[in-house]
């Protein structure tokens, strides 16, 4: 069965952006492009993103700061917005999913293909959090307090014990903390 | 100048307690309460807030008798040895070996670190938050547990501003704690 992947970056104090909403990238490094973007780009044949990460993912890989090679991978992967008010998503095979998140994932995780990776969107995992749907989580600690801004982790999902599976420190001073739920 | 250190055990999505305060996702095998312990040997005494206190001073009695368990023995044996400065502006009396601050915390804990000695280890949620935003937390030492609680007391708070971290070294134990340390960048 596919798994459904919690796939994101955290700052040690658990935001994934900063006071103002801005994203905070870890450092690039030899790592970060092996051990997680390409990891990502050879694991995943989806990407589930809510509105605001999609947008942001959007004007980054849009944009010509983004490497043209993963660009293109990234484009060609099928992937999921959650929205309830975003009316279009026409980056590289994007739809959007407003209703029966639980019915719709337990679907997706019946077809074949490979693992799907939820990157990004505080309120978007909490949701997928509180419905079960999260079969493992990859989470990249980045060595800063960002001091505000959205939370990975914003509670209100039932206590959940979880079996660690790697815990690897990264050449740019980040760990990558895996996790199996369940 | 003394090192101010910051040792937590945080569940992986950042609570130190649960929404009625629960602890009972503490891993206390002996093997874990060992590394524990010889953390406890690396200080030179705590700065502790108020409730923190409260709660950690069951160790002056817990581990005192021949009979308790090895673990609880040996930290008992560290805990008391401890100098302990405890910042309240309620408390009258604290017990043996611990002093009072009654004025602003972060001066009573920068007077201390000024002094010469093993490093300072900090205790209280809301003590590390005030001396984390004055920028005198040199160094965390986390103890992040597998499990996810969904509410409670936060680890790190709003509001306590941006700081860069340097990555120190990381351990994996059998019951699935990571151990992340951490020195702030100046």
């Amino acid at each position: 069965m596919r798994k459904l992947v919690l796939t994101m970056f955290i700052s040690l104090d658990g935001f994934i952006n900063g006071p103002g909403g801005e994203l905070i990238p870890p450092p690039f490094s030899a790592d970060l492009a092996g051990k997680w973007i390409g990891y990502n780009l050879g694991r995943f044949d989806m990407m589930v993103y809510g509105r605001a990460c999609y947008e942001g993912m959007v004007d980054f890989w849009t944009s010509p700061a983004a490497p043209p090679e993963e660009a293109a991978r990234l484009a060609a992967i099928e992937k999921i917005v959650l929205s309830r008010t975003l009316d279009r998503a026409d980056w590289g095979r994007a739809r959007i999913m407003r209703d029966d998140i639980a019915g719709e994932f337990a679907r997706l995780k019946q077809m074949p293909g490979k693992d799907m990776a939820v990157i990004g969107g505080g309120r978007a995992a909490t949701s997928l959090l509180a419905l079960g749907l999260i079969d493992e989580m990859r989470l990249l600690v980045t060595p800063m307090l960002f001091g505000g801004g959205t939370r990975l982790f914003e509670g209100g999902y039932p206590r959940t014990g979880l079996t660690l599976e790697g815990a690897e420190p990264l050449d740019n001073g980040s760990v990558l903390l895996t996790y199996r739920l369940g | 100048m003394r090192k101010l250190i910051y040792p937590q055990l945080v569940t992986l999505d950042g609570y130190v307690g649960g929404p009625a305060g629960e602890l009972d996702w503490h891993v206390t095998a002996p093997d874990m309460h060992a590394v524990f312990n010889a953390l406890q040997r690396t200080y030179g005494g705590y700065a502790m807030g108020r409730k923190t206190y409260e709660v950690m001073r069951g160790w002056d009695e817990l581990g005192r008798k021949p009979g308790d368990a090895a673990e609880y023995r040996d930290f008992h044996d560290g805990w008391v040895a401890l100098p302990k400065l405890v910042v309240s502006s309620t408390l009258r009396e604290v017990g043996p070996n611990a002093s009072l601050a009654h004025g602003d915390p972060v001066a009573a804990v920068e007077n201390l670190k000024a002094g010469e000695g093993k490093p300072i280890a900090i205790a209280g949620t809301l003590l590390a938050a005030a001396l984390a935003a004055a920028g005198l937390i040199d160094e965390y030492i986390l103890f992040v547990h597998p499990v996810l609680l969904g509410g409670g007391t936060r680890l790190f708070p709003d509001g306590l501003g941006r700081q860069g971290l340097r990555l120190l070294g990381t351990e994996v134990y059998p019951c699935g704690i990571v151990r992340l340390d951490y020195a702030a960048e100046q």
